[in-house]
């Protein structure tokens, strides 16, 4: 803790001009290394950039390249967060003159020191209320990054300590639908990331509620019957657009007529110049039809026959009514000279269009809208599921409605139907905690046993501690998805890459920032000995 | 950003450094001292060292080595002594329940001495407090004189079973058969229910343990008939809480009877019987005057501990247990309100709570070959502003304030 | 019906694996830590009765290869790793609420071993996660329990071996408000009530509880008292040395704060699995036990939530976050023998010791590690199943 706080140091510090880091020598054989060889051009244009840090370890992963790192001592070139290079020890020179770019070498003080990017958790409650965790009654409209809030100081010490230096958080656990998650950096105090992302989470099925087969059957309905809705609340926003637009054209013809014959003092006003307030709308509308004996006669065939001689008499009393007004009215409007009979009778007048009414707008729903984005493959959609029969009900409905970007969540028997989420193209994120239920089969050490036969058909997936404390278990979990049998690349994909991804984000070198290892990060003995995010190269003390 | 760091991490790093391992004598000088009795004297020196005040006086000379610390324009008290306190015990569980006689019981044996309670303490100058059992029994245990910081922790415990407490009234008999609706199978149907009953309870035990005595056959009497006995023959104190008028006259009743040595606690309606306590010359252990309610039907008033003090009572102050009081300074504060004189107040925290809880000898007053638990306040303490600035307790120092506005340094 | 069914189950995995005893066995792995601070590199155990009969190493040629003409059958398992088995100390498998009396809290003469079930599905589940011998234990809501019954679990064992030592409890659990004590104080009260008791009269007039007790005083039977708070660790310790009991304290949650009193006790201290919101002093304190001397043992192995292996757990983040892993393997396997005093028969892979043995694919704190195979008693108990686990060549009929 102490010796953290001591150990923030900039990126401008004097490391780089300090002694025992300046030079990368090396007795070992050059090493061929199959990704991002710059040529010596690009090196020297590298270690004369101030903007470069040149990092050497013994060991880097990176999911980014094709052939995933190397376990040989290498110089790894970054600019800001990106990885711009990776060099053997025999290409990068001594310091020399002219040279600008920082050096930090950490296979002197760690012999087996690793590099790998900072660890996600796909799915956190850091930085989320307690309160809000098990929070029921949501919908997708409420974003997770309106519900954040800096957490207690010194407590992003535990994750940072395990290399996990990124968190995804959903706006809740317990609500069924959860809007846009956000992803924070736990160095960061609860600032969530800038950009776009943010995947929807729908829970489908749970394994801890009871369900009757039947209502497993409904899985597939239930998602069908959101995304019907979405669609047909898109179609309603369209048609009101395109009334909208109508409506832009006649007004505009409207206004022009006026413009072009204003209106003189003492005219009428045109209807709906002034608009009506409401409320009284209302009233107006209900106005008595004019009334004339023959209308007399056809209201009161509606009245049984001895109501009849009292409707008539309060109708034709009406209809007397009517008249006077109307010829009140008429010698109002009758003209007083010979002038404004001519403008009463103005051609013009009668071209005068009506004043259009605007388009009732359909009311606007942030929940179907956030759907129709996923429609559109413009958000992710986080589906729990976890049944095998409950994947395959949601990949098929994928497929038929085209939905693109989706995670399935949870899937405790994703390894039954391995093979079809391969082929479906989807990645699944795991839980560490699943109960056991009747009617869902579970693997022995079920999540790293699900990740490793994932992993075995080429399925992408990562892990998430779905709380805030689990998050060091991670790494754990990972480590024992190797045991089972996954391939060490995969799972470091699992907690970095595919993690991310998961947030709906597009990975990019570095995006995670990076971590340095003592050595191997699954060794249980590994300390974390600097966390590196583009700005800052922050030194832990053996921190865990 | 980095460097305003530098400071604090500076200070963590040397503070254990200040906190332990004083082993030069310190003089302490420029201070105005309450030395335990009388009013704030100037110009008094006080040198300690080895734990231990060696050196009270003016102008007191600096030994060889020693470090000299120039506290001009602030106060100094010895620690204070908070009378009755649980600080430190579990809070619902600070009694056995299971019977209404269990003076064997220590609470030195369930005491969390890393409890954040005393630290609460500590910072409002207490350096010793009595730890009691709770009022839920008839006979509640052994009190325990604990200092609130310093040293190893099982040495901050520097008088176990200092005395007996005992409670009357209403409030032993409570939790039997009232709160259970009188099931015959539940274990709290049993006596007492009454007043009556709990003086039953008390004069059974002692009897019981008299007869003990008297029956002595060679073998050693159990641990609960050792504590009675050490009771009735003066060995230790017997604090009785009484609140009411009635309960407190019970208390003389039974003082009398069985000869004890006795300390009043609470003594709420003291304000009736001044001049009888006066005249039993028992010590009380007064409420915190700032609590508006009593249990047992008692009527604090402000004034108590006043007329008690002038009618020639020696009184001591607690906090209590689970009353609300304020810290200790602020009662006295409290008491001064009420109408005792300013010297009476911070001696009942101080001199005279050490006399009632019969350490003097330790603890209480700044004098030769005492403990050095002492207090630096940063105005006169009874002022409602003022603040310890450092608290020495057997010579380390404990708790500081850097930035306090003595020139301390 | 029932009986016909158990047997049915039971038989042929009783037949097997008493056949299987009877024969013995040449065992070859990679390495081995005969202790936690002895390895040996390819060595070779020759198994026979259910015991380590012999150990020795091969040549790194593989050109000798002994015990090949001793043995009956040869197991080899490349370069695995093999530990001894695991024991865990505190175990609580058991049906719901049957490791506890709840009516009075001194029960000092009840059995764990009463409360044991061969046929648990939960044993399998252990073995699969390393362990092999386990104490089962009366639970933390009793005072004084009963007595915890060392037994390696499974349908091959019908009887409880030993009286593993007496549980006792000063934790908030085990307070009652129905019952005496309802408080530490009285907890520690009542204890004192009753070891002073026996004391002070003489072994005929000793009541049934003074008669249960009496056999830990002046450290005979071992005691594990159950303390989590500074408190409850204090109090615990000062009876220990009071009555001079045989002790070890469990759980000891916050006995960072108590490091002090711990290092003189100098008792063992047996910790409980890391629950995940553990925090950093609590995971750090393993490591400053070890530091101060203390012997350390984790406890605790069960199916929970994560489906991850509670030991191995422990002894991952105790690693983690400072104890040295030898130390670590000590705490599940030689640290708990000797506190049973068992120590000439488990906890170690030493010539003469029960052949209790796990072969993992590395080092078991490391997370990668998969335990491949385990054997109880010089029967293989459990096998790693896929076709990842490392190949078995079995030879017999050597001789």
């Amino acid at each position: 803790m102490r010796s953290n706080r001591l150990f923030v140091l900039p990126l401008l510090f004097h490391l780089g001009s300090a002694p025992s880091l300046l030079q990368g020598q090396d007795s070992r054989e050059p090493v061929n290394i199959a990704v991002g060889i710059a040529s010596p051009n690009e090196l020297q244009n590298l270690l004369r950039d101030e903007n470069v840090l040149f990092i050497k370890t013994s060991a880097f992963f990176d999911p980014t390249s094709a052939g995933k790192g190397s376990r040989e001592p290498v110089w790894l070139a970054f600019r800001g967060r990106e990885r711009v290079g990776v060099f053997s020890m025999d290409e990068v020179p001594p310091r020399g003159e002219g040279e600008e770019a920082k050096r930090m070498d950490f296979t002197k003080d760690a012999p087996g020191s690793w590099l790998t990017p900072g660890f996600c958790d796909a799915l956190s409650a850091w930085f989320l209320d307690p309160a809000s965790w098990k929070e029921r009654g949501l919908d997708l409209s409420v974003k997770a990054r309106e519900r954040l809030q800096p957490w207690q100081k010194g407590w992003d010490e535990l994750p940072l300590g395990s290399g996990i230096t990124t968190v995804y958080v959903p706006p809740s656990f317990g609500a069924d639908q959860a809007g846009p998650g956000a992803l924070v950096k736990l160095d960061s105090g609860g600032d969530p990331e800038a950009g776009p992302g943010g995947a929807l989470f729908l829970r489908l099925a749970s394994p801890t509620r009871k369900a009757t087969n039947l209502d497993r059957g409904k899985v597939a309905k239930t998602l069908a019957s959101l995304l019907d809705a979405a669609k047909a609340y898109e179609k309603a926003r369209r048609k009101w657009k395109k009334e909208r637009k109508e409506y832009e054209k006649k007004r505009k013809a409207f206004l022009d007529w006026y413009r072009k014959n204003p209106l003189k003092p003492g005219d009428k006003e045109p209807s709906g110049a002034t608009p009506a307030k409401k409320g009284k709308g209302r009233r107006s509308g209900r106005r008595m039809a004019k009334l004339t004996p023959e209308l007399i006669e056809k209201i009161l065939k509606r009245y049984p026959p001895q109501l009849r001689d009292r409707i008539r008499k309060q109708l034709e009393a009406q209809m007397k009514l009517q008249q006077a007004r109307a010829a009140k009215a008429k010698a109002e409007a009758a003209p007083k000279d010979g002038k404004k009979t001519a403008s009463a009778k103005d051609p013009k007048k009668k071209t005068a269009p009506k004043r259009p009414a605007f388009p009732k707008e359909p009311k606007r729903d942030p929940v179907k809208e956030a759907l129709l984005e996923v429609l559109a493959g413009k958000r992710l959609l986080r589906v729990e599921v976890h049944r095998a029969e409950e994947i395959r009900a949601v990949l098929a409905l994928a497929k038929e409605r085209k939905i693109g970007k989706m995670v399935l969540v949870g899937a405790s028997e994703a390894w039954k139907v391995a093979k079809e989420i391969r082929r479906a193209g989807v990645s699944v994120l795991l839980l560490p905690e699943t109960v056991k239920q009747p009617g869902l089969e579970l693997l022995p050490d079920h999540a790293a046993a699900n990740a490793a036969a994932l992993a075995r058909e080429g399925v992408e997936f990562c892990f998430g501690s779905a709380g805030r404390e689990s998050a060091r278990l991670l790494p754990v979990l990972a480590a024992a998805a190797v045991a089972r049998g996954a391939d060490e690349n995969a799972v470091l994909t699992a907690l970095s890459r595919a993690a991310y991804e998961s947030s709906g984000r597009d990975w990019k070198s570095g995006a995670t920032g990076w971590v340095v290892w003592s050595e191997d990060p699954f060794a249980p003995t590994a300390r974390v000995l600097g966390l590196f995010d583009g700005r800052k190269l922050r030194l832990l003390g053996g921190g865990r | 950003m980095i460097h305003s760091k530098i400071p604090l991490v500076l200070s963590i790093l040397l503070a254990p450094a200040f906190l332990h391992g004083q082993t030069s004598p310190l003089l302490l000088r420029g201070a105005r001292v309450f030395t335990g009795e009388g009013p704030f004297r100037e110009g008094l020196s006080i040198l300690v060292d080895g734990g231990k005040i060696r050196a009270v006086g003016k102008d007191l000379p600096a030994p060889k080595g020693a470090r000299i610390l120039d506290l001009e324009g602030t106060w100094i008290t010895p620690g204070l002594i908070d009378g009755n306190t649980s600080l430190g015990l579990p809070s619902p569980h600070e009694n056995e329940e299971s019977s209404e006689v269990t003076p064997q019981i220590k609470v030195s044996e369930g005491l969390d001495l890393g409890s954040a309670d005393f630290r609460f303490a500590l910072h409002g100058g207490v350096t010793t407090a009595c730890v009691s059992p709770g009022g839920k029994n008839v006979f509640g245990g052994l009190d325990v004189l604990v200092k609130t910081a310093g040293g190893p922790e099982g040495a901050r415990i520097f008088k176990d079973a200092v005395g007996l407490r005992i409670t009357l009234g209403t409030m032993p008999g409570m939790g039997n058969l009232a709160f259970r609706g009188g099931r015959s199978d539940s274990m709290y149907f049993r006596r007492p229910t009454t007043r009556m009953g709990t003086i039953w309870e008390i004069r059974r035990a002692f009897y019981e343990a008299q007869k003990n005595r008297e029956s002595f056959t060679g073998k050693e009497p159990d641990r609960a008939t050792r504590v009675l006995l050490a009771a009735l023959d003066h060995k230790i104190m017997v604090r009785m809480t009484a609140r009411s008028d009635a309960d407190l006259r019970t208390a003389l009743r039974l003082a009398r009877e069985f000869k004890l040595r006795l300390v009043l606690d609470e003594a709420v309606d003291a304000y009736y019987l001044c001049d009888v306590l006066a005249a039993a010359g028992f010590p009380v252990i007064a409420a915190p005057p700032s609590v508006p309610q009593a249990g047992d039907q008692a009527t604090p008033h402000l004034d108590t501990i006043a007329l008690l003090a002038k009618a020639g009572v020696k009184v001591a102050l607690q906090t209590g247990q689970g009353l609300g009081a304020q810290a200790l300074i602020r009662e006295a504060a409290f008491a001064v309100r009420g109408g005792l004189p300013r010297t009476k107040a911070l001696e009942a925290v101080t001199s005279v709570a050490a006399e009632v809880l019969g350490v003097e000898d330790r603890v209480g007053r700044l004098a030769k070959g005492l403990d050095a638990d002492i207090v630096v306040w940063s105005a006169p303490p009874l002022r409602l502003g003022s603040r310890p600035l450092r608290i020495y307790i057997e010579g380390n120092l404990v708790h500081s304030e850097a930035s306090g506005g003595g020139s301390g340094r | 019906m029932k009986a016909g069914a158990v047997a049915f189950l039971v038989l042929p995995f009783l037949l097997t694996s008493l056949l299987d005893a009877q024969r013995s066995l040449a065992l070859r792995v990679g390495r081995a830590w005969l202790g936690p601070d002895q390895k040996l590199e390819r060595p070779v155990f020759l198994i026979d009765g259910g015991k380590i009969v012999d150990v020795a190493q091969r040549g790194k040629d593989g050109s000798s290869s002994p015990f090949a003409s001793q043995a009956e059958r040869v197991l080899d398992f490349g370069e695995a790793v093999a530990t001894a088995g695991f024991l865990d100390l505190q175990n609580l498998t058991a049906p719901p609420g049957e490791l506890h009396e709840r009516v009075e809290s001194l029960t000092p003469r009840l059995r764990a071993e009463d409360a044991y079930d061969p046929f648990l599905p939960s044993w399998k589940e252990l073995w699969r996660r390393g362990v092999t011998s386990i104490c089962l234990s009366p639970d933390d809501q009793n005072l004084a329990g009963g007595l915890a019954a060392f037994l390696k679990p499974g349908p091959t064992e019908w009887k409880a071996r030993e009286e593993a030592f007496l549980k006792m409890s000063l934790t908030r659990s085990m307070l009652n408000r129905e019952r005496r004590p309802t408080s530490l104080l009285g907890a520690v009260d009542y204890l004192r009530e009753v070891f002073e008791g026996i004391g002070r009269t003489e072994p005929p007039a000793w009541d049934p509880l003074q008669r249960a007790m009496a056999p830990c005083l002046e450290g005979g039977r071992t005691v594990g008292i159950a303390a989590s708070t500074r408190a409850e660790i204090r109090a615990a310790l000062n009876l220990v040395k009071e009555f001079r009991l045989r002790a070890f304290l469990i759980g000891v949650e916050e006995g960072a704060d108590e490091m002090e009193a711990l290092r003189a006790a100098g008792i063992p201290v047996v910790l409980r699995a890391f629950a995940p919101s553990a925090p950093k002093r609590a995971l750090e304190l393993p490591a400053r036990l070890a530091k101060a001397g203390i012997p350390v043992a984790f406890c605790g192995e069960s199916t929970d939530r994560y489906g991850l292996s509670r030991l191995r757990t422990s002894m991952y983040f105790a690693i983690r976050n400072g104890l040295p892993p030898s130390k670590a393997l000590a705490a599940v396997t030689s640290v708990p023998a000797e506190i049973l005093k068992l120590k000439d028969r488990v906890g170690g892979l030493f010539k003469g010791r029960d052949a209790d043995v796990c072969i993992w694919s590395r080092a078991p704190w490391d997370p990668r590690a998969r335990l491949l195979a385990v054997l109880r008693d010089g029967t293989l108990l459990w096998k790693a199943p896929g076709k990842d686990a490392t190949k078995v060549s079995t030879r017999t009929g050597a001789r």
